[in-house]
């Protein structure tokens, strides 16, 4: 039982607790090792497991219709056909393009997607692909990946004009356990980017300071109390990678390489101290690159990996607490959804993704991906109450109902380092407010921290 | 015809106030290429249009000379090979334009011709020619590192006749001939274009003798000779274009110190650079094949990135494995560090810090005792820790800690390996390969140890630990040194964790 010391003696306020299970499992690679796989499996697994469940859905949506593979489309019939998405790219990024002869100058201005009016979309299934038509399906929407039931006919000229789309919609959501007036916070940051440029020590530290109930007076404190889970999702550190040259490292570079996590181990370990800790690895953290990322290893936190209540976690990273379902990742997965596709916000991109019942559909098509053989661990099973992406731009949240009633709190974490924002959830309403940390030198002590420089040159 | 108009040329087109004449420096069977030492491309091509007028008068008709280009700047290396920017217009430049360089050829490999395009692009267009010799030095360096894509090295030769009918012994006859023994299904024949790299092979060994298949070499980790590339395909092109400019070319690009370190090992990048190139790869190959539902079947050499994807999918296995080794060294099996344990050890840590202070400032015979108690619990939560239970844990369940060798077994069947590697990361201590002798050999007891039990039994009581005696060297030894310090947790731990059975205690190496 960890207890928090208030400086008046005659209160001792206690952190409150929350039951925690893991549900990383999925996530896991341990046995898996590379052996001559390539990426075939994982569509095919994608499209089994959806395919049954799409089937299941189709006698409610067009009962009288019948079902057909892309081998036994007939010309004119109208039927319904499962399978696979492909998104024909024009401006997708190949790397044969290395190999292009010509030179070809670098634009500027990089786009910010690849997204062009030209795209079109296929639907693949084991029997064979058909390029589709109409405007029901718009090629800005769906990615490479999603796997989807179409309604339509084939055409005169070989492709398929499609008249109404069917997505396996939100899954099925195990019922919210009521927490009776008792209010829990779950604190969520991201991009914290220790030992980067923009990093502020300060800043840390009055945020560790803050959700410890370090800062503020009892009424302040009694919040903090009340906290009982932090969530890093991804990028806590920023490694000095132009070190890396593939020459031996003296000790004097490694000594510089670590730097930035022994500043993460010390933030990390005062945390633990008081509330338990789930860190998940993200795009530039010392992990693997490919999703599911691979909890970063134990060695790395010589202090912080002593306590119990911190965990190095994967990435994508599920849990619940106290009955109630999280589901996040460190960013990559909707990243990618918004370098090829389209939506007006970043909270769209991560509705579609529980619509289509998978957490990374561009993976492995453009988002590295271990290539698993038997399973496809980003395909959604039940849908979460909660469900976050790390290192964004800006705060974002918003709760969507599903049509089985299901409600799930999307949020999108900014980068900490850039925004100095934290994000904390109410665990009994699903509520959500922002922590902000600034740090301003007003102009004053500035010219006095100054002129003691000066002094002591 | 040629010398008629080169002496009509030098005669007649000095520009006045330019004190340079003009000069034809090269003609072919139909042209000639006149130097008229103009600053812009706009005189020469005025004068050149001119001129050909002019001579053309001369000729008897129909013959007629046309104004065809201007090249600016022009690099001529011999006859029949030269390269220059090509223009037509004064604005712009049309094109880079080579003739018999090996930009054009296709008898060598891709790494060759890359790099004498890129150098003319640097010397020609951007006028950079100490960029043009970094690169070729970092090209030379990448080389004699390993770090070159293989299909970058690959050369393909037409196969037109069988080995009895070729006079000399040629690499890729012999190397068809040496894939038809291994397997003559797939070995190249008559009329297929046969890909090869050259390998390292016993000194002295001709070059046809270190041909080799390149997926043959994939598959075996056999490593590539890039000397044989450095001497016998890239220098000779490069010099050929750098020693009209360059002073001392071939000791400034090809003995520079960028040549000094060779690794010969097939490169390892990290997991994640891996992993990323892996992805791309082969979804490009999916995309390529036009199916995301099957495997890709893809045989096609000449492809760029067949090659690649093959040797990106073995780097992988490779470094995936390499990776665990490294992390099992780390965090040896049943580690103390269990993250499903309920419970975090300060106080295991505040020991372990106060041990290693200690014996780093104790001195003399103090030593021996002013640590032990320290150690003694250090040991003891170490223990306990890896049992499970935290050192809240009662003493029925220390009586049944038992030791089987390295093995700790605890009542609730669980057991826990403590090997080296443990005692290393958990005390930080040197690692030795100096073998501990059976310690049981002294059955003294001492005055320490008396105390130690003693203690142990008001606190635990009905746990009994036998254990050996210290030694009398460990007490004996003056200095702290990493003996010392072995010697001591050697003792600790035959002390605290006793094999009931009686037959043998502990038998450490460390």
């Amino acid at each position: 039982m960890e207890a928090m010391k208030v400086d008046s003696e005659s209160r001792l306020l206690q952190r409150k607790q929350c039951a925690y299970e893991s549900l990383d499992e999925t996530f896991g690679i341990q046995k898996e090792i590379y052996k001559g796989q390539q990426y075939s499996h994982i569509y095919f697994t994608r499209l089994r497991s959806m395919r049954t469940l799409l089937y299941m859905l189709l006698p409610n949506w067009k009962p009288l219709l019948p079902v057909c593979t892309v081998l036994g489309l007939e010309e004119g019939k109208e039927c319904i056909i499962v399978g696979t998405l492909y998104k024909h790219m024009k401006l997708k990024p190949s790397i044969l393009d290395e190999y292009s002869k010509e030179r070809s100058p670098v634009p500027l201005v990089q786009p910010h997607n690849f997204i062009h009016p030209d795209d079109y979309l296929i639907l693949e299934d084991e029997s064979g692909r058909v390029k589709i038509r109409g405007d029901a399906v718009l090629p800005s929407a769906y990615v490479t990946g999603v796997v989807a039931a179409l309604h339509g006919k084939e055409t005169g000229d070989g492709s398929f004009l499609v008249e109404d789309v069917l997505e396996a919609g939100l899954p099925h959501q195990v019922e919210r356990p009521i927490i009776s007036g008792e209010d829990k916070y779950v604190v969520f940051v991201s991009g914290l980017s220790v030992g980067g440029s923009s990093s502020n020590p300060l800043q840390y530290q009055l945020f560790v300071d803050h959700i410890t109930g370090h800062l503020g007076d009892e009424k302040e404190q009694s919040i903090a109390a009340e906290i009982v889970q932090v969530v890093i999702a991804g990028n806590s550190v920023e490694m000095h990678h132009g070190l890396l040259n593939g020459q031996s490292l003296g000790m004097k570079e490694l000594n510089r390489m670590s730097e930035s996590i022994k500043e993460l181990d010390i933030l990390l370990s005062q945390i633990a101290a008081g509330i338990p800790v789930d860190i998940m690895p993200g795009p530039d953290d010392p992990a693997n690159f490919a999703l599911p990322q691979q909890p970063l290893h134990r060695c790395l936190f010589r202090g912080s990996s002593a306590y119990n209540t911190f965990r190095s976690c994967t990435n994508p990273h599920s849990f619940t607490l106290d009955g109630i379902r999280f589901l996040g990742t460190s960013g990559q997965n909707i990243d990618d959804l918004e370098k090829y596709s389209d939506a007006k916000d970043k909270l769209e991109f991560m509705e579609r993704t529980l619509r289509w019942r998978h957490l990374a559909p561009t993976a492995p098509n453009t988002l590295g991906c271990y290539p698993f053989t038997d399973r496809d661990p980003f395909f959604i099973e039940t849908c979460p109450h909660v469900y976050f992406i790390g290192n964004q731009e800006k705060y974002e949240t918003r709760v969507t109902k599903g049509t089985e009633g299901q409600i799930v709190r999307h949020i999108c974490i900014p980068r900490f380092s850039e925004t100095g924002v934290a994000v904390v959830l109410n665990l009994r309403n699903l509520e959500c407010h922002t922590l902000s940390f600034k740090i301003e030198f007003d102009t004053e002590l500035e010219e006095e921290m100054k002129n003691r420089k000066n002094a002591h040159d | 015809m040629i010398e008629h108009t080169k002496k009509l040329v030098e005669e007649n087109f000095a520009v006045e106030g330019y004190n340079h004449k003009p000069q034809v420096i090269y003609g072919d069977t139909d042209s000639v290429m006149v130097q008229f030492g103009v600053p812009t491309v706009e005189e020469a091509m005025s004068l050149g249009r001119a001129a050909a007028d002019f001579i053309s008068g001369t000729f008897t008709k129909p013959i007629k000379l046309e104004f065809e280009k201007v090249y600016h700047p022009y690099l001529l290396i011999s006859k029949k090979r030269y390269a220059g920017l090509l223009w037509t217009n004064p604005n712009k430049y049309d094109k880079m334009d080579a003739k018999g360089i090996e930009t054009v050829r296709r008898d060598n490999c891709l790494l060759v011709k890359n790099l004498v395009t890129e150098c003319l692009h640097k010397i020609l267009i951007d006028r950079d020619i100490p960029g043009a010799v970094q690169y070729v030095k970092n090209t030379i360096s990448d080389l004699l590192m390993n770090r070159v894509d293989l299909s970058l090295l690959v050369i393909t030769k037409g196969l037109t006749k069988t080995g009895d009918d070729y006079e000399v012994k040629a690499a890729h006859v012999e190397l068809a001939e040496r894939m038809r023994k291994r397997d003559a299904a797939t070995a190249p024949n008559v009329g297929d274009r046969v890909p090869y790299v050259i390998v390292k092979a016993a000194k002295g060994a001709k070059a046809y003798e270190r041909s080799e298949d390149p997926i043959y070499v994939l598959d075996n980790n056999i490593p590539i000779d890039p000397h044989y590339y450095l001497d016998n395909q890239i220098s000779k092109p490069l010099l050929r274009i750098f020693e009209p400019i360059l002073k001392n070319a071939s000791k400034e690009l090809l003995q520079g110190s960028h040549t000094r370190s060779i690794s010969i090992s097939t490169p390892s990048n990290s997991v994640s650079e891996l992993e990323k190139l892996f992805g791309r790869l082969w979804t490009q190959c999916q995309e390529c094949q036009g199916s995301l539902h099957q495997d890709v079947l893809c045989t096609s050499r000449d492809c760029p990135i067949f090659y690649r994807r093959k040797k990106a999918q073995k780097d992988m296995a490779e470094a995936k494995l390499q990776l665990e080794r490294r992390l099992s060294t780390l965090l040896p099996s049943g580690c103390f560090y269990n993250s499903s344990s309920t419970r975090h050890q300060p106080e295991f840590l505040e020991s372990e810090q106060m041990i290693t202070r200690k014996v780093l400032t104790s001195k003399g015979k103090s030593k021996v005792t002013s640590f032990f108690s320290f150690v003694k619990i250090h040991i003891f939560s170490l223990v306990l820790y890896a049992s499970g239970d935290g050192l809240s844990t009662t003493a029925k369940n220390l009586q049944l800690i038992c030791v089987h060798n390295t093995r700790l077994t605890c009542k609730n069947n669980t057991s826990v390996h403590i090997n080296k590697e443990d005692v290393n990361l958990v005390l930080r201590f040197p690692r030795g390969t100096k073998p501990v002798e059976d310690s049981r050999e002294n059955k003294i007891q001492t005055e320490q140890h008396k105390t130690f039990i003693a203690e142990i039994k008001t606190k635990y009581p009905g746990f009994l630990p036998k254990a050996t005696s210290i030694q009398k060297r460990l007490i004996e030894s003056e200095e702290g040194g990493d003996y010392f310090k072995r010697e001591l947790l050697l003792y600790c731990i035959t002390t605290m964790i006793h094999h009931t059975s009686h037959k043998r205690i502990c038998h450490y190496f460390l």
